[in-house]
């Protein structure tokens, strides 16, 4: 994006004449439109496939009605949730309320920034791209304990406290199997990460051909990062069967909307971080290429390894029934932490020996 | 399976179980995932009834003798039939059957002597409200000719 603004501040002459602070400004916002918007239709996709995915795995349909195989009921959904009255409730903490949800999804938001699809298709190339994606991922956390706080509604606050309490055990493992691939590759950009493997499967993080301790760190990584993301099994934020809907339950309408599509952006930024750390990233099965045909093959690959590992999550989902919270604890404590220590551990021996 | 006794084994034997039983249990999801769905889209696509299904009773005047079998067969009273006259100069009047109280239990079936009344195959029993739910099965067609007679 940079270097793409930069090229047109020398090359086109109208942009020159005005002051470049606007050139960027006004790039910027296009790239966080593209970004939204992206964001919008893959959110819209990813809740009727998991609808049907549901379905399937229990040996029915899924959405069969609202348009050909149902594939409007997301759009419809969509529609009730925005014709819905915004209900605030009041006796609520009305700021925090408010801004809750929108801090949510800032943070499954912002770190769409370092995420690159190819060689030369990304937004930035931030030299602490790894460091900045797991720092602004926390920042959901934040927004939730606002939530549960601010709806002044007892399940809520349990829903955000016990969403802070699996953040803070589940960020552990998470950073410290990332460290695992930064040892081997001496660079925290997302792109040194995926340059650093090959196109062949055996070249990739996950494969113990590689490393032993990255292919064990990569489990963790995603285990981690669903624990991240309340999905099932980890989904006791929500539990709808204790705590109604948890952090939102008193959520209506659009900032509903915002919670869910925090949900499924930060389920997506998991995926894709996971493909670009462990899979191999744009290298892929699909051979690296140069120019146009590169960054097309470099999407294809990028996109299929994110989907599939979307695909593995509502698998998970709809095979695994919700943890208790005391073994939700002590699977990133007494199980994640250590492993992903020893991964951190042996591969620093590796790195150094090899 | 047995838990071991030494306590670093048993760590050990955790983590290969938990991930063991998360592999089986995402193997029969899968397997699930590619079968073809059991779900009938109702209106669209109709169930199969089969030979003994037990739905709405099929009632054949001509073979009926009125000889109150099917009545008094019927454990909760649901059959009421009237005529005039006996044996074979009976003349039915009404047969009705009171489906909220029916059972679908076939005991009037096996009552009959001369297997006028059949359970059928129609399901769609609902109506909107509780009188449209006693059928009336047969017709009234001597009371039709006596009057046209007089």
């Amino acid at each position: 994006m940079r270097e793409l603004i930069e090229y047109l501040l020398t090359h086109v002459p109208l942009l020159t004449k005005v002051p470049s602070i606007f050139v960027y400004a006004v790039f910027i916002l296009i790239g966080a439109g593209v970004v939204l918007g992206y964001i919008s239709v893959m959110v819209i996709i990813w809740v009727y496939l998991e609808r049907k995915v549901a379905g399937h795995i229990q040996a029915r349909y899924g959405p069969m009605r609202v348009g050909p195989h149902g594939i409007l009921q997301t759009i419809a959904d969509a529609i009730k949730l925005f014709m819905k009255e915004d209900i605030i409730i009041p006796t609520s903490h009305k700021v925090l309320f408010i801004i809750a949800p929108f801090l949510v999804f800032f943070g499954a938001f912002a770190p769409f920034v370092v995420l690159p699809y190819s060689e030369s298709l990304y937004l930035s190339k931030m030299n602490v791209g790894v460091f900045y994606l797991l720092a602004l991922t926390a920042f959901e956390v934040i927004g939730i304990i606002m939530a549960g706080w601010g709806s002044n509604n007892k399940w809520a606050l349990y829903g955000g406290m016990r969403h802070a309490a699996q953040m803070i055990c589940y960020e552990l493992p998470m950073g410290i199997s990332v460290l695992t691939v930064v040892v081997f590759t001496g660079s925290l950009t997302l792109h040194g990460i995926t340059n650093a493997q090959g196109w062949l499967p055996w070249q990739w993080f996950i494969s113990p051909l590689k490393s032993p301790f990255t292919f064990i760190a990569g489990f963790v990584f995603y285990i981690a990062g669903l624990a991240a993301t309340k999905r099932v099994p980890f989904d006791l934020p929500e539990a709808e069967s204790e705590l109604v809907a948890g952090y939102h339950a008193e959520y209506s309408g659009m900032r509903f909307a915002f919670f869910f599509l925090a949900e499924y952006t930060a389920m997506y930024l998991v995926c894709a971080v996971t493909s670009l750390l462990f899979l191999g990233g744009w290298n892929g099965p699909l051979p690296r290429a140069q120019g146009w045909l590169g960054n097309l093959l470099g999407l294809i690959n990028v996109l299929s390894k994110t989907y599939f590992l979307l695909f593995v999550m509502l698998w998970l989902r709809w095979t695994l029934p919700r943890l208790r919270i005391d073994q939700l604890l002590s699977t990133s404590l007494k199980y994640l932490l250590p492993i992903s220590l020893g991964a951190l551990l042996g591969a620093a021996i590796q790195s150094a020996i090899f | 399976m047995r838990r071991p006794k030494n306590k670093v084994a048993e760590y050990f034997v955790n983590i290969y179980r938990s991930l063991a039983t998360i592999a089986a249990g995402m193997g029969v999801t899968i397997k699930v995932f590619f079968q073809k769905p059991v779900t009938l889209q109702y209106p669209d696509e109709l169930p199969v009834i089969e030979e003994a299904f037990r739905g709405l009773h099929i009632y054949e005047q001509e073979k009926c003798i009125a000889c109150e079998m099917c009545v008094k067969a019927c454990p909760i009273d649901c059959i009421s039939l009237q005529y005039e006259g006996k044996g074979k100069k009976a003349r039915i009047k009404s047969y009705r059957i009171d489906y909220t109280k029916c059972l679908f239990c076939n005991l009037c079936v096996e009552a009959c002597p001369t297997h006028c009344i059949k359970m059928g195959k129609e399901y769609n029993l609902c109506s909107y409200d509780r009188a449209g739910c006693v059928r009336e099965l047969a017709e009234d067609i001597y009371s039709e000719r006596s009057t046209v007679s007089e």
